[in-house]
């Protein structure tokens, strides 16, 4: 019972892309020592490891707040990673000699997916991250705000970072509504 | 059985007090907030772990693998900026509670 149990853990939390090793051995633990303690107490084995388990919780709530809880800094990780991204690609982009616009869009809309395939959640803030630096700098540059169509050079991330997420989520055998906001 | 909702807002203080006095793992833990406070908290137990390792990662708390009782376990302890934060969230909750009183049973 209590394996099966955490076969379902594991399987929640592998949706989640968390490995989750040392939360399923800490919880084997718990759930033992529990079960136990009821056995002691003159419990019969399978009446003590279902009480144990309706102690724990249910498993996708665990797995839930444990994948909240990791994301926090995959976040900020992934959003950083954005940022030092985008920035490195307007700078190169802002040189005088640079006048490949292909290559640019093709860098934004990769490292956009590349962040997005290993953090999936909020594809939109990555591709926010890594595209806005050049619209930003061309209006600054130009004083102009029609160079706000810019901009439209957000579509390349933004594919990038969906794609990703989209990938990601086959890749991980995800079945529910990706977490684009 | 206080409510579960309740019992988040407070969770961080009731796990570093828990672990104020000596280490402990998971199942201890849990243990001990529940005959510490007579049955009343009885929270489900899978939520320790997130918060567990959420204040390890705040270096709150530190733990380590360790054999208790013949079984290794992950036993968790207090760190000494751990200490800071249980006082300060000590003493923020004294006073929040103190004014809670003072406004609820005050004479009609």
């Amino acid at each position: 019972m209590i394996d099966a149990y955490l076969e379902k853990l594991s399987a929640e939390l592998r949706r989640r892309g968390i490995a989750g090793n040392r939360e399923i051995e800490e919880i084997r633990d718990h759930l033992t020592d529990s079960a136990d303690a009821m056995v002691a107490q003159g419990v019969t084995r399978p009446d003590a490891e279902r009480q144990a388990i309706e102690r724990m919780g249910d498993a996708a709530e665990i797995a839930r707040q444990i994948a909240a809880s990791q994301f926090r800094l995959g976040n900020a990780l992934a959003l950083a990673s954005a940022v030092a991204l985008g920035l490195a690609i307007a700078y190169v982009d802002s040189r005088p000699h640079w006048d490949d616009a292909g290559i640019t869009a093709f860098a934004l809309l990769g490292a956009a997916l590349v962040i997005a395939l290993c953090v999936p959640r909020r594809p939109w803030l990555w591709a926010l991250g890594v595209g806005v630096w050049i619209p930003l700098h061309t209006i600054v540059r130009t004083g102009r705000p029609g160079a706000a169509i810019m901009f439209v050079l957000l579509l390349f991330p933004l594919a990038g970072a969906y794609f990703g997420a989209y990938m990601r989520r086959a890749i991980s055998g995800r079945t529910e509504t990706i977490f684009f906001f | 059985m206080a409510r579960a909702d309740t019992l988040k807002g407070h969770l961080d203080l009731l796990l570093l007090s828990t672990l104020s006095d000596r280490p402990a793992h998971g199942y201890a833990i849990a243990e001990r907030l529940r005959d510490t406070s007579a049955g009343e908290f009885d929270l489900p137990e899978g939520t320790l772990y997130p918060a567990l390792h959420r204040l390890e990662r705040s270096g709150w708390l530190a733990s380590r693998w360790a054999e208790v009782n013949g079984r290794r376990r992950r036993v968790y302890q207090l760190t000494a900026k751990g200490q800071k934060a249980r006082a300060k969230q000590h003493a923020e909750w004294s006073d929040f509670a103190r004014a809670v009183r003072a406004v609820v049973e005050r004479p009609a």
